[in-house]
């Protein structure tokens, strides 16, 4: 006669396959529309984030510009040193913009609009500057241009 | 290393200011001395000693001279004198005296000195009124709680005041001075362990008031307040305020064209406060602060086409704060900030076509925050921050 309990660990670990198997086919079924929830929270806690930075990441930071254009041929050149946050606004024609970030290592924030035409936007700095970015540029003749060393 | 982190913040200033080098102009003030008598018409000498004692004195004429002593308490002069190269000498000592010298004419001398060489002065009033060009007037106080006033109406007239406090004189002295008339002077020298008060109005052309300012105790009631308002063109204003425990205040308010407006501030624990309001094209405004434990803030306010404000403004563990607001076309502001432990922040608004602005903020261990607003066309904006400290 065979061992009683090896008869009850066979049915235990068969009736623990057929459920995981069930189990299993029930999360991919719903997987797509329960990670499409997540990525739709996900980016829009980051578009906030990017429109109004959190206590924390203003306390990163050790230089913030807030800076407003309205009107033609305006121009603007900032250089940094340190972690930074920026909010430009230009609204008008032939509007340039220019940053530089020079020995940093800390995340920046940006949130740049430029609305005008023949709008241009160079950005240069050092590799993982940019922590969270949002640049808008409503016009024709645009141009962008990032590079991180 | 805080010596030679603060070398690098002037020298990273330094270096981004000299890009847009702009250069402040400064109060060029020619001193003049008291007229020598030359005797012609008549002489007067009162010389009176203890309580109560009042002098009179009325001359009509060409080369009078009036003399005038007084020690004691509650002693009081008045002198007038009508006519050309007139000389008028009041010095009194003690306590709550009073002396006014009246001139009309021309080349009029007024001087009058409470304290000075014969002991201190305290609660005493200095005045004088001056009708017609090219007159000098003096006032000199020692002690405490005193007051000098001094009017003068025509041009080419000097006005010059004098003052030091003196032992636990928290209440310090006050200064006044009214000039009516283009190519007027007005300087104002207070010092001592009190609080200083000035005041300088100019009402014309070619006018120039230099106000200059120290206090030197280390108590929050050794405070330097100064104000000059002009109206007219081409007049210059300039401040200059030194305390250690006490605030630096100053104000000046111009009116008309091509004015030129200079505050220079510097304290060890007090905080350092400027206001400068110009009305008017082609004006220029210069600030210089210089903080230690409080804090620096300067207003710049411009109305009108081609105006310069320049502020610069330096901190150890206070915080630097300024504001210019140019109105008009053509426009230009430069500001320079550097701090060691405190954090800096600038705003600057420009409506109008062609404005130009520059910023450049310096912290070692905090913060800098700039803030440009530009309205209008072709504008340029240059902002240049440089921070050592992640947070």
């Amino acid at each position: 006669m065979k061992n009683p309990h090896k008869i009850l660990l066979m049915f235990f670990t068969l009736s623990l396959t057929v459920f995981s198997g069930n189990a299993q086919g029930i999360t991919d079924e719903n997987t797509y529309i329960i990670n499409q929830y997540f990525q739709l929270n996900k980016e829009s806690s980051l578009f906030e984030n990017n429109n109004t930075p959190t206590t924390n990441n203003k306390q990163a930071q050790s230089n913030f510009v807030s800076l407003n254009q309205v009107g033609n041929n305006n121009q603007i050149d900032i250089k940094q040193k340190g972690g930074d946050s920026q909010t430009v606004n230009q609204l008008g024609n032939k509007n340039y913009y220019n940053f530089i970030n020079y020995y940093n290592n800390t995340p920046s924030n940006f949130n740049i609009l430029q609305q005008g035409n023949a709008n241009n936007l160079q950005i240069y700095g050092e590799n993982s500057i940019i922590n969270n970015i949002s640049i808008v540029q409503k016009s024709n003749f645009k141009t962008l241009i990032i590079k991180n060393y | 290393m805080k010596k030679l982190n603060l070398f690098l913040s002037v020298a990273f200033l330094c270096a981004s200011s000299l890009s847009f080098a702009q250069q402040c102009e400064d109060c060029d003030i020619v001193q003049k001395d008291a007229l020598v008598h030359v005797g012609m018409d008549n002489e007067s000498y009162v010389d009176s000693y203890g309580w109560y004692n009042w002098a009179d004195v009325n001359q009509t004429g060409l080369g009078n001279l009036s003399m005038i002593f007084q020690d004691g308490t509650y002693n009081g002069s008045s002198v007038y004198q009508y006519g050309y190269n007139n000389v008028a000498n009041v010095a009194q000592t003690g306590y709550d005296n009073y002396g006014h010298i009246n001139q009309s004419g021309l080349r009029n001398s007024a001087e009058q000195l409470q304290g000075q060489n014969w002991g201190w002065s305290y609660y005493g009033h200095a005045g004088a009124s001056q009708y017609g060009d090219d007159n000098v007037s003096f006032q000199s106080q020692d002690g405490y709680w005193n007051s000098a006033e001094v009017y003068q109406n025509g041009t080419g007239n000097y006005a010059e005041q004098n003052q030091e406090s003196t032992g636990y004189s928290w209440y310090g002295n006050n200064a006044y001075i009214s000039q009516y008339g283009d190519e007027n002077e007005s300087l104002q020298n207070q010092m001592g362990d009190g609080g200083n008060y000035a005041s300088s109005y100019q009402n014309g052309t070619g006018n120039t008031a230099v106000s200059n300012q120290e206090t030197y105790n280390y108590y929050d009631y050794g405070y330097n307040s100064s104000y000059i308002n002009q109206s007219g063109d081409n007049n210059l204003a300039c401040i200059n305020q030194m305390s250690y425990g006490g605030y630096n205040n100053s104000g000046i308010n111009q009116v008309g064209d091509e004015n030129f407006a200079s505050v220079q501030q510097a304290t060890d624990w007090g905080w350092n406060d400027s206001d400068i309001n110009q009305n008017g094209d082609l004006n220029e405004a210069c600030v210089t602060q210089n903080g230690y434990g409080a804090g620096n803030y300067s207003s710049v306010y411009q109305d009108g086409d081609g105006n310069m404000a320049m502020v610069n403004q330096w901190g150890d563990y206070g915080y630097n704060n300024s504001n210019v607001n140019q109105d008009g076309d053509s426009n230009r502001a430069y500001v320079n900030q550097g701090n060691y432990a405190g954090y800096n922040m600038s705003d600057v608004y420009q409506s109008g076509d062609y404005n130009y602005a520059s910023v450049n903020q310096n912290a070692e261990y905090y913060a800098n925050y700039s803030n440009v607003n530009q309205v209008g066309e072709g504008n340029s904006a240059y902002v240049n921050q440089n921070s050592y400290s992640p947070f």
